[in-house]
């Protein structure tokens, strides 16, 4: 019998003369990449440690362009090297060979990475000629950048094997490929866009989450292998940071190539031609399909015939029907026929009352998200920004009474009902649009944050309590002195200016003594209690103060400015800021 | 042997295989004939290990098929349309095979150049189908397999050709004992070639016996009577199909042609003489039984 190795060897050596003109070109773009980049690095301005700094630079930069060959290469190479999955003739001549599925696969793996392999190193063996011709031989960057470009091929094409293996389609693969590589990512747009439509008070901020970032390996290796996220200065050594997380996406591709190998023994040759290979997987394909393309297209939909205002019923009515559309469009690609209705509309049936029951669960805040306001002893610090016809911003604040003041404006916006207007009655003077942004680190260093958008009204308990807010010290020098403090001696000079009513306006720079003593009288209505402001007052402080000091190049305290500030004021009009304390200020 | 036991396929719910059962003797030629959508290729492709049956056992020599490289490599196929590669000519194909198949014979290779009028440094792609089928023929018979198993084979090949691929064929079976399985449409070929039939319908083996069995064991026999009307038959005779032209009466009949003569003595005839029967007539009256005969539909 002919040894399995002999047969390998066979298989191996077809995938190399069938393709290596895509070797060749993944060889031919890292030779213009690395090499020619290292020969201009090396005839850079600069003395010899400079140009040697610039080689390792350029060689650890160089990483990243490896995530984008990867990922690219990668997939094209599975297509290549599996692609005898795809049509029933190929497979017919390779599964009736005396060959085992075994050897099959890994024989295809070999010849693919072994192709990827080779142009690593001929790419690694053309650079260090270079450095030795150069004379800057950056020999330990150079080897980073083989192990580290070698580990990514590894992991995008055990992925894109991953993805041959789900398909009978060749044209299939690179579009699963996509989907496996960035659905985590969609998925968690399109539910934040979602909740921020069901939740009062949603806040996405569309910073994707962990787990997020590690199911999207192209973005999470992409941005541990940005070298300028390691320093600031030229790189001279390899972060282990991204090392690990190199490592850890290796393991996970040893297991999902694994994976791949327990699904081409359970592959069925009879599905070469079918869009997914598995009858298990066509569930999956088509809900995912549905869900994907349903919440996409729906929010697209519905913002096109709504002119971006948000109608819940009209949101429901254009997710279904997307999602309907995607799935009988999941569901035809499937059978590869238009007649699908027939035998779809139970499943689809089933995922719009999923769907619905889902919505209806939203809506009626089954998980308490709405409602949620954190009790004063699990807040840790709060971050709040009010923007009403006054407004103030203050971050980070663990002064309790701050705090306290934070959780009684949440519960005042809630007091005040979840299903507030988005647009307030702007002929009524008593009534004013705000916004509120309340971020709560928790004491387990957990964030709770929430985005209101509310109508005041004057006298109300919402008014109350955010004037109160406004008036505790800590917000009161948060607003008028901003976020750092800054040691009266320390300022060395500083600048004011005033824009009045009736084109009125002042600039001038003020010298140490000035500045000081205008820091200092900040101080002391802080200390007197003076700073409080009204948040439906229409009033508006024009005076924009900024101070110099060695540390903060400037530090701004602008529209911070109330009509309590008597200290403030009167230095101000002593300055010839003003004729007199009215100028200082605006109506809305 | 070549055994099918009892197989059952099912593609998205239709039933390719039902029960398939049949025995390919060792150092027989045996045809494979049905009609369309019987599950000749499905079998076929089952035999050769392509696919994998829900349930039933397909052996070569007693030893399992599917994954079994040791009984593979004894085996090469030719299917009706033969996947090569794309950029490949038949050298290159040829090397491809014989790096799986260790009896290939290179020897054979370069003999076989005589026979098939090709360049086997050309593309294969840029081929005729007919060359194409040469070319299958050319690397298959250079892997000395002691099993061949053939789908449509000749289709496509000039009758020259076709003479000259049976003369290879038969003189690799009665050479080297190759079993040959193949499947064809083309009855009166097979008449000549094949030792061994099986008839598949609706997935499964009607009837496989030998050649001549088959042609022994069903009768044509052409009748005249005096009258024109159709005197009573013997009751136990089994009557595949029954035609008359005036006074004279052909009919098919199950049984060996001197006991049926016997019984049919008793009808008097002034005429009667028993034909033999080609494969086609017998295909067609055994799957007459099976509800599959020509109909006449007037359009």
């Amino acid at each position: 019998m002919r040894s399995a190795t002999s047969c390998f060897k066979t298989l191996v050596r077809s995938d190399l003369r069938h393709y290596w003109p895509i070797g060749f070109v993944y060889t031919g773009i890292w030779i213009i990449g690395l090499p020619v980049s290292i020969w201009n690095a090396a005839m850079s301005y600069g003395n010899k440690a400079q140009r040697l700094a610039e080689v390792t630079d350029v060689t650890y930069n160089l990483q990243f362009m490896g995530v984008i060959m990867a990922a690219i290469f990668g997939v094209i190479m599975a297509m290549a090297a599996y692609s005898y999955l795809m049509t029933a003739r190929s497979v017919g001549l390779h599964h009736s060979l005396p060959v085992k599925r075994s050897t099959q696969f890994f024989a295809h793996f070999t010849g693919g990475m072994g192709m990827l392999l080779l142009g690593n190193v001929i790419a690694a063996a053309l650079t260090l000629v270079v450095e030795a011709v150069t004379g800057y031989v950056s020999l330990k960057a150079l080897l980073w950048w083989l192990v580290m470009v070698s580990l990514l091929d590894f992991i995008f094409f055990s992925i894109a094997i991953f993805c041959a293996m789900l398909t009978g389609w060749v044209l299939a693969v690179p579009v699963i490929y996509v989907g496996i590589n960035f659905v985590a990512v969609v998925l968690e747009t399109l539910l934040e866009s979602l909740a921020g439509i069901f939740y009062f008070g949603y806040v996405g901020d569309f910073d994707p989450l962990l787990v997020v970032y590690w199911l999207t390996p192209a973005m999470k290796l992409g941005g541990a292998l940005r070298t300028d996220e390691w320093t600031n200065g030229p790189i001279s050594h390899m972060d282990m940071e991204a090392v690990k997380i190199t490592v850890i996406y290796a393991v996970f591709a040893l297991a999902l190539l694994g994976i791949s190998f327990l699904l081409y023994r359970l592959r069925h040759s009879e599905s070469a031609g079918d869009p997914v290979a598995y009858r298990w997987a066509r569930p999956i394909f088509r809900c995912a399909i549905a869900l994907v393309g349903g919440l996409a297209l729906g929010m697209g939909v519905h913002d096109l015939v709504m002119l971006g205002n948000t109608s819940l019923p009209a949101l429901m009515i254009c997710v279904l029907l997307m999602m309907a559309l995607c799935y009988i469009a999941a569901e035809m690609i499937i059978c590869r026929s238009f007649r699908v209705f027939k035998s779809s509309w139970k499943g689809l049936a089933a995922l719009c009352a999923v769907l619905v029951l889902i919505c209806v669960g939203l809506k009626m805040d089954v998980f308490g998200y709405q409602t949620y306001v954190p009790e004063a002893d699990e807040v840790k610090a709060i971050t709040v920004s009010t923007n009403c016809n006054a407004g103030f911003d203050v971050s980070n604040c663990t002064d309790p009474d701050a705090i306290a003041g934070a959780i009684a404006t949440h519960n005042a916006i809630l007091a005040q009902g979840l299903d507030q207007p988005a647009e307030c009655d702007n002929t009524n003077s008593n009534v004013a649009s705000c916004t509120v942004h309340l971020s709560y680190t928790m004491q387990n260093g957990r964030q709770v944050s929430r985005h209101y958008s509310v109508c005041m009204e004057r006298g109300s308990e919402l008014h109350k309590v955010v004037n109160d807010l406004a008036g505790v010290e800590a917000v009161r020098t948060a607003a008028l002195l901003g976020d750092t403090l800054l040691k009266v001696e320390d300022i060395y000079g500083g600048y004011v200016s005033c824009y009045g009513e009736n084109d009125y306006h002042y600039d001038e720079s003020l010298s140490e003594e000035e500045a000081q003593e205008l820091y200092a009288a900040l101080l002391r209505d802080v200390e007197q209690g003076h700073g409080r402001r009204d948040m439906m007052s229409d009033l508006y402080s024009t005076v924009d103060m900024s101070f110099d000091t060695e540390k903060t190049d400037v530090s701004i305290c602008s529209n911070g400015l109330t009509k309590d500030c008597t200290e403030t004021i009167e230095l101000l009009l002593k300055m010839g800021v003003a004729e007199k304390a009215e100028d200082l200020f605006c109506h809305w | 042997m070549l055994e099918a036991k009892n197989v059952v396929k099912t593609f998205d719910g239709t039933r390719a295989l039902d029960g398939t059962t049949m025995t390919v003797p060792k150092g027989a030629v045996y045809g494979l004939v049905g009609p369309n959508g019987a599950g000749k290729s499905t079998i076929i492709r089952h035999l050769t290990g392509i696919y994998r049956p829900d349930s039933g056992e397909l052996l070569l020599e007693g030893q399992p098929i599917y994954e079994n490289p040791s009984a593979k490599q004894k085996m090469v196929s030719i299917p009706d349309d033969w996947y090569h590669f794309s950029q490949a000519s038949i050298a290159e194909m040829a090397k491809f095979y014989a790096g799986m198949y260790p009896t290939f014979s290179w020897e054979r290779y370069g003999k076989m150049k005589q026979v098939f009028p090709l360049n086997d440094k050309q593309m294969i792609r840029r081929m005729s189908k007919g060359m194409q089928k040469q070319a299958a023929f050319w690397i298959t018979m250079c892997c000395m397999p002691e099993y061949l198993i053939l789908d449509e084979p000749v289709d496509g090949l000039d009758p020259v050709m076709r003479r000259q691929v049976w003369s290879l064929l038969l003189g690799d079976v009665a050479e080297r004992g190759t079993t040959v399985l193949v499947s064809s449409h083309n009855l009166r070929e097979l008449e000549d070639v094949c030792d061994h039939v099986g008839i598949m319908n609706k997935g499964k083996v009607l009837l496989e016996r030998t050649l001549s069995d088959l042609q022994d064991n069903t009768v044509k026999l052409q009748v005249a009577y005096q009258s024109a009307e159709e005197p009573a038959l013997p009751a136990e005779l089994n009557i595949l199909h029954k035609s008359h032209v005036g006074r004279v009466y052909t009919y098919i009949m199950r049984g060996s042609s001197q006991e049926i003569q016997s019984r049919m003595a008793i009808t008097q005839p002034i005429l009667m003489e028993a034909i033999p029967l080609t494969l086609e007539e017998i295909f067609i009256y055994e799957l007459g039984g099976a509800d599959y005969a020509v109909r006449d539909i007037v359009l």
